[in-house]
């Protein structure tokens, strides 16, 4: 079956507007690709979030759309309620802050 | 020049007033920054991520740039 872009674009809106807590990643949680996706899985998962993963690898299209979509160049991203909180670094300062837990916290 | 002074000069150039730090983790193409600069009091951090990542945008679309950590701090 071919996908086209605007299936992609409709995909990823869909992620983003229905998980609260959305993760885009290289790999999945249980198999990361990238040792930055994988520290933001397990910054998550130390929060105590329950939250969405989609793998950004099989298809380029994933990484070009989302990128145009949220302005941020480069992968993981996370996303809680729709908004852009943002990638490894972001998350990893707000989960040793304590801000991230409270985020994903309401989230949910 | 060296990616790692590239991106030196163009976070000094992006945050006049500012302190830029840039260093390689790996390979010469996994940097991390640490910049310190005026413009980012008041801004959420990812809005300050998204200023560090627009003068560099170029580096990391052709790939040159394979990873970017980003420490922002606010100077008052």
């Amino acid at each position: 079956m071919i996908v086209t872009e605007d299936q992609i674009r409709d995909e990823i809106l869909s992620a983003i507007n229905h998980n609260r807590v959305m993760l885009f990643m290289k790999g999945t949680p249980e198999f990361p690709r990238c040792g930055f996706s994988a520290q933001t899985v397990r910054c998550l998962q130390l929060a105590g979030a329950e939250f969405a993963a989609i793998d950004i690898l099989p298809d380029p299209r994933i990484r070009q759309v989302l990128s145009a979509h949220s302005g941020w160049p480069t992968i993981p991203q996370l996303f809680v309620d729709g908004d852009l909180v943002g990638g490894c670094d972001i998350v990893t300062e707000l989960y040793e802050s304590g801000e991230l837990q409270k985020l994903v916290a309401d989230a949910a | 020049m060296a990616l790692q002074d590239d991106v030196h000069d163009l976070l000094s150039a992006a945050f006049p007033g500012g302190d830029v730090q840039v260093a390689d983790f790996g390979g010469g193409d996994h940097l991390s920054a640490h910049v310190r600069a005026p413009q980012f009091a008041g801004l959420p951090l990812i809005a300050q991520h998204k200023l560090v990542y627009a003068p560099v945008q170029h580096l990391l679309d052709d790939g040159s740039i394979h990873a970017l950590k980003i420490r922002t701090e606010a100077l008052t």
